[in-house]
């Protein structure tokens, strides 16, 4: 009883430790960011408010102010620090309202997204991954390899107009923004899964052609497992593992699709905002989105480091 | 082997062909660009690929080819810019912590690690968000997530250096440590990273496509292939010359950096081919009578590596199959269950009861497995999965094999756990395989074969990778199975004397042919064949210089077997002509024992073997 107490105790200080390394590693990058803004990024914002590029000392102070670019870089660090965890991540110089009010709306529409794209892409990926291993055909296991380096290899805009020609100038089938309702997330839907059906079939064509050269398989073919036994219960742990090794990449590839993809097809998501923030220079939107972003990768990366850790032993007894 | 070398380069530098194509075109761009890319000339507006256009021309009039070869150099030389960048301050930032150690090697490790894992295009927006555009900016984006695969090359090639006698050598005829590092680690790292370069341009040439896509690129009129993309967009369904060749140049480039990179990340991966599931061969079984393989050949790409083996195994007896490794010894038994590599053309007749396990396919094989035939395989550890308990995997087994009723595996599991005698079975079955020993580990592995109650016992090597008293351990423990069970045991070993200990019969393996066979006693005592002779003065002796374990064979060769000859002439003492054109045939020594050499040394005089 009293053993079970002492390893939960210590289990939650380890992790509430892990969750403090994280947070403060990510609030420093975020926090770097505006360090790296050159010099003139008060002027900047000064004009950016003013609407005009002549500004007084006085409103340059303010912005300088509001960027919290007065004092020693630990002190600017702590009082930036301080205002984040109250939840006051700074006004958009591009439209004057908090950065976090902006953020929630748009959150949701990316994460839906990216969810739909998810719930296509994991089981096709894995799919086409083991069809380019199992398949009995040397030109089908060729070409399914191939198509999966393909989808990883095409600009995904280019893709996205390609579909957008195709579908909705010359066939008429889907509408090409968000306002078409729930056919207006095919497009984006595909275009963001396509990358990552890629990616993820070739992960999974490689670490399953490596499970099935392991001895192990070999042995259990020698006892007369059946061949489905085998690819379940000792391939696909290893499957598993590599697929969760690789999440931080599938993860980072859809946020980068979603920036393309929510531009092209008109959705109001964290990634629109992120590439209308880069293309004005809107430090503060720029800093959330970035924090952000850094919150939910590493928050997927700890989870598949942990589930990989339930399926193979030697990961947690390390 | 060399032959799969050889395609493997072929393949590689199929690979690369795109990508030189890039560089030619890049770097030539000026010379071969028949127009000025950026010129305008309305009359010529959106034309058609042509003699005077091989590509058309754009909405603005401007030669397509020309924009693309000057795009190609446009990305040839940001790509030049950022792997410069990366390849500096990753050999910088790798070589420090190889080379130092300590603290600094964690920290360079920590960062490169954390690098590896951020999402590089997200990164670099970030950065040019924040600094702004332009084309120093842009480099520094890119480079600050691409240094770490060069950090990592250049700290494995300094972890070795500095641990290498060789430098503890040339530090002590005083030449100095920079010295050293340029002329020694330096130019051994050429290679690698031209390979590492060449998979980073394809994500480049994309990252420079995507960037211009949000205008954050090379900023126009400069061709580039992105915004060429872009601005064929609305004449996609008019014009599609303008679309097309940006956009394939743009996927050759990248598919075969990723071609590239796969290459590289499996190399060396055999491939395994799993049969397809189907349903189960019915066998029954009509038990006793010995295990009968005859003329048994086994070829690979129309090369026999096994020839005309026959050996047979009543129940209760154990043979010995004993060679070098390449003999054919494993080959000549896994190949009879379909357990060999799915390339190999199998011929002969292995007949277990009154079925040919040659005669009837996949299936039959796949019956026999597990049930009538068990295996132990060389590398125990690896032959378990590590990711399973002892206890799931021989409850598996035991389901598979179908010997007691569903629900009543987990005690027949224990039950073979004692048989072979596992200290603590009960608390064992819930362990797995990385916490046992690997004498523990061929235990559960024996236990796994004997798990369908096997008529035959094949066990490869099954000591190999023990240490001497556990050797002897699963030795005597395979002895006593065989007797209390009263199934036949196939024993592969190279170690011809402890194979004599086990076995009544003995077969020696050369080269793909059985080139002596008889009782065990009669084999060991009274060898014929100069090979047997060879395996037996090469079992370690008392008397042996330590380390000499192969005293008296000189050592194989990978020549070419001739068609018709002794296989071992090359390497035998007593060799005469006709050994070298006509090939010896198994003839009796005494009653049981047969041997395969024309020169038969036993009779004609004793042997003295030259050779170190
Ligand atoms: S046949 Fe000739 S070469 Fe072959 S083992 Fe006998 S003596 Fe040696």
């Amino acid at each position: 009883m009293n053993g079970l107490l002492v390893r939960w105790t210590r289990r939650s200080a380890r992790l509430a430790a892990e969750l403090a390394l994280v947070l403060g590693i990510t609030s420093l990058l975020a926090f770097g960011l505006i360090a790296l803004a050159p010099g003139d990024a008060a002027t900047r914002l000064a004009q950016q408010r003013a609407g005009h590029p002549g500004v007084t000392e006085d409103q340059v102070a303010s912005a300088r102010r509001e960027l919290g670019m007065e004092g020693s870089i630990p002190e600017r660090y702590v009082r930036w620090l301080g205002h984040a965890v109250q939840g006051d991540l700074g006004k958009s110089a591009r439209t004057g309202r908090p950065v976090l009010t902006e953020l929630a709306e748009r959150v949701p529409v990316t994460l839906s997204l990216a969810g739909l794209a998810a719930v296509v892409a994991l089981p096709l990926g894995m799919l086409v991954g083991a069809l380019a291993v199992m398949l009995p055909w040397r030109p089908a296991r060729r070409g399914l390899r191939l198509t999966g380096l393909l989808a990883v290899s095409l600009p995904t805009f280019w893709v996205s107009y390609l579909l957008v020609v195709v579908l909705t100038e010359q066939l008429g089938l889907l509408p090409t923004s968000a306002d078409g309702g729930l056919a207006g997330y095919v497009m984006p839907v595909v275009v963001l899964a396509l990358p990552a059906v890629g990616l993820l079939s070739r992960v999974v064509a490689v670490s399953l052609r490596e499970a099935l050269a392991q001895p192990y398989v070999r042995a259990a073919q020698a006892r007369g497992t059946p061949t489905v036994s085998i690819v379940v219960r000792d391939a696909l742990p290893n499957v598993a593992g590599a697929v969760l090794n690789t999440i931080g990449l599938i993860v980072g590839g859809m946020l980068t699709g979603a920036l393309v993809v929510e531009t092209v097809f008109a959705h109001n998501g964290i990634g629109d905002y992120f590439v209308q923030a880069v293309n004005f220079r809107d430090l503060m939107a720029i800093q959330a989105c970035v924090l952000c972003f850094a919150l939910a990768f590493t928050a997927t990366n700890r989870l598949a480091d942990r589930l990989h850790g339930r399926i193979d032993p030697r990961v947690s007894s390390g | 082997m060399t032959a799969s070398g050889a395609g493997r380069r072929r393949r590689t530098v199929i690979c690369a062909l795109p990508l030189l194509g890039f560089v030619m075109a890049g770097a030539l761009a000026p010379v071969i660009a028949p127009y000025d890319p950026i010129a305008n000339d309305l009359m010529a507006s959106l034309a058609r690929p042509s003699m005077e256009h091989l590509l058309g021309t754009d909405q603005l009039g401007r030669d397509q080819l020309s924009r693309l070869l000057y795009g190609a150099q446009a990305s040839l030389i940001l790509a030049a810019a950022v792997l410069a960048v990366s390849v500096t301050v990753g050999v910088v930032i790798g070589a420090a912590g190889g080379f130092l150690g300590g603290w600094p090697d964690r920290v360079a490790l920590w960062l490169m690690d954390v690098t590896l894992t951020l999402p590089s295009l997200i990164v670099a927006l970030a950065i040019l968000g924040v600094r702004g555009h332009g084309s120093a900016n842009l480099v520094l984006a890119l480079s600050l997530t691409g240094w770490p695969p060069f950090a990592r090359l250049a700290r494995g090639r300094f972890v070795s250096l500095r641990r290498s006698a060789y430098f503890d050598a040339l530090q002590v005829l005083g030449a100095s440590r920079f010295r050293i590092l340029f002329q020694h680690a330096l130019p051994a790292l050429a290679a690698p990273v031209l390979v590492y370069a060449s998979i980073e341009i394809g994500f480049i040439v994309l990252s420079l496509a995507f960037l211009s896509f949000l205008g954050l690129g090379i900023p126009p009129p400069e061709p580039e292939w992105g915004q060429m993309l872009i601005d064929a967009r609305p004449y996609l369904d008019s014009a599609l010359w303008l679309a097309l060749p940006p956009g394939l140049a743009i996927a050759a480039v990248v598919l075969a950096s990723n071609l590239l990179a796969e290459q590289f990340a499996t190399d060396n991966l055999p491939l395994v081919r799993l049969g397809m599931p189907r349903r189960r061969a019915r066998m029954n079984g009509s038990t006793a009578g010995p295990y009968r393989v005859e003329e048994l050949a086994v070829a690979f790409a129309g090369r026999k590596v096994v020839d005309g083996i026959d050996y047979r195994v009543a129940p209760g007896r154990a043979l010995a199959i004993v060679g070098e490794s390449g003999s054919g010894k494993t080959l000549s038994t896994l190949a009879p269950l379909g357990l060999i590599d799915a390339t190999a053309r199998v011929s002969g007749r292995a007949v277990l009861g009154q079925v040919d396990l040659l005669g009837g396919g996949p299936a039959i094989q796949e019956a026999v497995r597990g049930r009538r035939v068990g295996v132990v395989l060389q590398d125990a550890r690896g032959a378990l999965n590590p990711v399973r308990t002892v206890g799931a995997l021989l409850d598996d087994a035991v389901r598979h094999a179908g010997v007691v009723p569903r629900g009543r595996e987990r005690a027949r599991s224990l039950e073979l756990l004692k048989m072979v005698g596992l200290p603590e079975p009960e608390s064992q079955v819930s362990a797995y395989p990385h916490t046992l020993s690997g004498g523990m580990c061929q235990r559960v592995m024996i236990a796994l074969a004997l798990a369908g109650e096997p008529e035959i016992l094949i066990a490869d090597e099954p000591t190999s990778a023990l240490d001497v008293t556990t050797q002897a351990q699963i030795h005597a423990l395979l002895a006593d199975l065989r007797e209390s069970i009263g199934m036949g045991l196939i024993l592969i070993s190279h170690d011809i004397a402890a194979a004599a200990r086990i076995a009544d019969d003995i077969a020696v393996c050369y080269a793909g042919r059985i080139v002596e066979v008889g009782p065990a006693a009669d084999v060991v005592s009274r060898p014929d064949h100069p090979y047997t002779r060879g395996l037996l003065d090469a079992v370690p002796s008392p008397k042996a210089v330590p380390g000499t374990r192969f005293r008296t064979l000189p050592p194989a060769e990978p020549a070419r077997r001739k068609v018709s000859a002794c296989a071992f002439a090359p390497r035998c003492a007593h060799a005469t002509k006709r050994c070298h054109v006509e090939e010896p045939p198994l003839q009796p020594v005494t009653p049981g024992h047969t041997s395969a050499c024309w020169v038969r040394p036993t009779v004609a005089r004793p042997i003295g073997y030259d050779g170190a």
